[in-house]
């Protein structure tokens, strides 16, 4: 007692009836956070330019070939570039936001300061972790969950560390209600942790190699189902969050419709996780499960709208001030931005549209309206209205802030228009038949030709953006030089009225007297008592979305009809195969032939012997992880053996130089692949792996022990089919060795591909 | 194949497990009154905190 009366003496020297707590918040986790956002959304959006600028055709069709290098090839940078401006751009922002508005609004420093800094720091090694490994070709293939395992389990323990001071601040609140904002950030924390576990279920085959326990259309439910909600929970909640805090702060009133924010969040948690088969339509996935994906894909659309109407409307009356301050113009456009793309996607979730849409550049359109308009321009807004509060300054300069404003906006524009065009074109072009119905351009070439103009607008476009990134780094450094930081803010909040103690509770529901229910109900407010419940909440939701989507799999899995001609891969293919993943050949080539005639007239029916060439989910039961792509960039190549092994020779001399073969590829050379020799010595372990549980790839004991030796044999075989062939070429010289060279099995397993289903043994 | 239906059914287990904790949550969320006032915390939230400076004390 006498303690406590002389602690409030201390606080208020004066006879005051609320007794204030004094304590600080924490302003320099969130400021080392804003820092590593910008200064890693330069990088990502740098090698974005550098592999646009590769797609334009420079390194390969023009200038000097200092792109076609093995560390910049387009297949190894793609997935940096998506991994920094998701997991490095936004989630550094996305920490920085959470923990600067989770604090306000609880009324609360931050639980722990030590994991607040473990947290940091992690997450910054894992991008540097990703930024070192994924050049060299250290990747799974998943795409947005290309790290491999032991930088998973990695993720893993930093993003439990989040979760946990988020809810260790949750816990020491001083603020009874849990603002909206906080929600979407706990939605955030269990969606990501769920998502990221389930999806990267993976048996190691070595420190730097793993194998997906899912295989072929397993797989790629599963991936699609962490795509798609990784969209969901990484790109869509906490941004939303960061909206439902920042916009109204800025804004100077309250959020429209705080009941509608309510509802925009509850519809977004129960039907997000629905909705991920919207990426498998025309493919081998039940056809039911694809009409899931559609359906919940539409209903999307609604809740998007109201929570894009309820960021819009929250301006009412304060458009003037959009005008003067540009933290409010970044706002603005983010959210329109979100209501485009929220729209858009729905309507590229319609079969029809989809078949068009899918595979093309249209996709990329999409997902940088998604990723530059509403991300980018949310966390610049953010980055321009904190770093000022937290130096205790003014922002250095307003008109280089708007300067940004309008070159982001038009170079998000210029992009976007860009690969709309890209992506009309192509459809036009891949789907279009003359009037006796065969393909009208049955050549890559002339499709890829008409795509240089909008690659162009697309560089432009980026480089724009990226400039305006750095007019804000250099806006942002000014400002914190001017001002003062900071790093602990003190502030008085009065303490969350106490509740009664839990031994008290106990006591009072145990002395309930009468029948089992009434006394079960006593204990109700046990439960009451649990700020943790609100979390489990959000999981139901996420767990039955999820599991429905996976548990009919479960049986179709046992059901995927077999295939008696479809037989596991060589040792040789098997290490082909390794390397295709290594190199990212899927960042351009899908290996799916959807069961549209655009599709199989073009990639395969002619080779079939009369039956339709789409891929069937039987030919994928080995394939770990799956390899159907998104992106066709080149031609699909599920039916390579078949369309290209009557020309010997002919991989040999493209992989080489695609331009020996295909003059204006933008296909970048793998000559590395001719240099290095084969390493075998992990293809005895890789194959006992898929051979062990939970896979069980029915290898024999002898097929691995001799592993080496197969692959040798095999690649001898491949080696003296490719000399014959060459033999007198003038464009190629063949090494002595080849036979031990990657390239050998490369094309062992180009070869293999989507010949099973017809052959002969 | 079997095998890989053992990983599902892992998943299932999983999330019929948080499914069961899900529900206490559920009540929780009523119970405690969280829906209850809708109007008061998009206004608070707006406020910034009193700064503990002696300044503001002396005031108090
Ligand atoms: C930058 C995108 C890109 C990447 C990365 C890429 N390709 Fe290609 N690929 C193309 C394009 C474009 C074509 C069509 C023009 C040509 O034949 O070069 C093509 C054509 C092909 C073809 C011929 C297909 C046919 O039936 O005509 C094969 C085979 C091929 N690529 C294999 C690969 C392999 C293997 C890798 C990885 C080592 C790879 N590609 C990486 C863009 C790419």
């Amino acid at each position: 007692m006498a303690e406590a009366a002389s602690d409030a003496a201390v606080h208020h020297e004066e006879d005051h009836k609320a007794v204030l707590d004094t304590f600080s918040y924490d302003n320099r986790l969130p400021m080392w956070f804003a820092w590593a956002t910008i200064i890693w959304g330069i990088v990502g959006m740098l090698v974005g330019v550098i592999i646009a600028v590769q797609m334009t055709g420079l390194g390969s069709t023009w200038g000097p070939k200092v792109l076609n290098q093995e560390w910049l090839g387009f297949g190894r940078l793609r997935p940096l570039h998506t991994n920094a401006v998701i997991f490095a751009f936004t989630g550094n922002a996305i920490f920085a936001g959470v923990y600067y508005a989770l604090q306000r609004l609880l009324k609360a420093r931050l639980w722990c300061d030590g994991l607040g800094w473990f947290h940091f720091w992690g997450w910054q090694l894992i991008i540097v972790a990703a930024a070192v490994t994924l050049p060299l070709g250290i990747s799974t293939s998943k795409e947005y969950a290309e790290l491999e395992w032991p930088i998973d389990i990695a993720i893993a323990a930093v993003w439990v560390a989040f979760g946990a001071n988020m809810i260790g601040t949750i816990f020491k609140r001083r603020e009874r209600h849990l603002y909206v904002a906080i929600w979407f950030f706990l939605a955030t924390f269990l969606g990501i942790a769920m998502l990221h576990i389930v999806n990267s279920l993976a048996v190691p085959a070595g420190i730097l190699k793993s194998y997906s326990v899912f295989a072929g259309q397993q797989d790629a439910l599963v991936q699609w189902w962490y795509g798609h909600n990784a969209v969901a929970f990484f790109l869509t909640t906490p941004i939303l969050g960061l909206m439902y805090y920042y916009l109204p702060k800025a804004a100077g009133r309250p959020v429209f419709s705080y009941r509608l924010s309510i509802v925009h969040f509850w519809s977004l948690v129960f039907i997000y996780i629905w909705a991920g088969p919207h990426h498998l339509l025309h493919t081998s996935l039940p056809v039911w499960a694809q009409a899931v994906g559609t359906v919940f894909s539409i209903i999307l659309w609604a809740p998007s709208w109201g929570g894009m109407v309820n960021g819009l409307l929250t301006l009412r009356g304060a458009f003037d001030k959009v005008r003067t301050d540009p933290v409010l113009k970044f706002y603005v456009l983010s959210v329109t931005f979100y209501g485009m793309s929220t729209f858009e996607g729905p309507m590229m979730s319609l079969r029809e549209v989809n078949a068009l849409t899918h595979n093309t550049d249209w996709t990329i359109g999409h997902v940088h309206a998604g990723a530059l308009g509403w991300v980018g321009f949310m966390c610049f807004g953010m980055l321009y209205w904190m770093i000022p509060k937290l130096y205790r300054t003014k922002l250095k300069s307003v008109p280089m802030a708007d300067l940004h404003f309008w070159m982001a906006s038009l170079g998000i524009v210029l992009y976007v228009i860009s690969m709309y065009a890209a992506g009309a074109i192509q459809a036009a072009m891949w789907f279009k038949f003359d009037a006796s119905g065969i393909l009208a351009y049955p050549d890559w070439m002339a499709i890829l030709r008409e795509l240089v103009w909008p690659y162009i607008g697309r560089a432009v476009g980026g480089l724009l953006y990226l400039t305006g990134a750095v007019l804000c780094l250099w806006n942002l450094i000014a400002t914190a030089k001017q001002g003062q930081p900071v790093e602990d803010e003190t502030v008085q909040a009065p303490p969350l009225a106490r509740e009664k103690p839990v031994h008290q509770v106990v006591g009072e529901a145990a002395a309930v007297k009468g029948n089992v229910f009434d006394r079960m109900t006593a204990f109700h407010s046990l439960v009451e008592r649990w700020p943790f419940a609100l979390i489990i909440t959000a999981s139901i939701s996420l767990v039955i979305g999820g599991a429905f989507e996976i548990i009919p799999n479960l049986v179709q899995g046992s059901l995927t009809p077999r295939i008696e001609t479809v037989k596991p891969y060589t040792p040789l293919e098997l290490h082909g195969r390794d390397l295709y993943i290594r190199e990212g050949c899927n960042s351009c080539h899908t290996q799916m032939v959807r069961t549209l005639r655009a599709d199989t007239a073009r990639f395969g029916d002619a080779h079939m012997g009369g039956v339709p060439a789409y891929t069937r989910a039987g030919e994928d039961i080995y394939d770990r992880p799956f390899l159907w792509g998104s992106k066709r960039t080149g031609p699909d190549l599920d039916r390579e053996g078949l369309i290209k092994n009557n020309l010997p020779g002919w991989h040999y001399r493209h992989m080489l130089d695609p331009q020996l073969t295909s003059a204006g590829s933008i296909m970048p050379g793998y000559p590395h692949l001719y240099d290095y020799a084969s390493d075998l010595s992990d293809l005895q372990a890789r194959m006992s792996t898929l051979a062990g549980a939970p896979m069980y790839t029915p290898y024999s004991e002898a097929e691995i022990t001799n592993a080496e030796a197969l692959a040798a044999e095999q690649a001898a075989e491949v080696a003296g089919r490719l000399r014959k062939a060459l033999s007198g070429n003038a464009e190629v010289t063949v090494p002595d060795d080849l036979e031990d060279k990657e390239i050998v099995a490369m094309i062992a397993y180009l070869e293999r591909l989507g010949t099973d289903l017809t052959r002969e043994d | 194949m079997g095998d890989a239906v053992s990983i599902y059914l892992l998943v299932v287990a999983v999330g019929l497990g948080l499914f069961a904790v899900a529900i206490g949550g559920l009540v929780w969320l009523v119970r405690t009154g969280q829906l209850e006032d809708l109007d008061t915390p998009p206004l608070r939230m707006l406020h910034d905190d009193c700064p503990a400076t002696p300044k503001e004390s002396q005031h108090g």
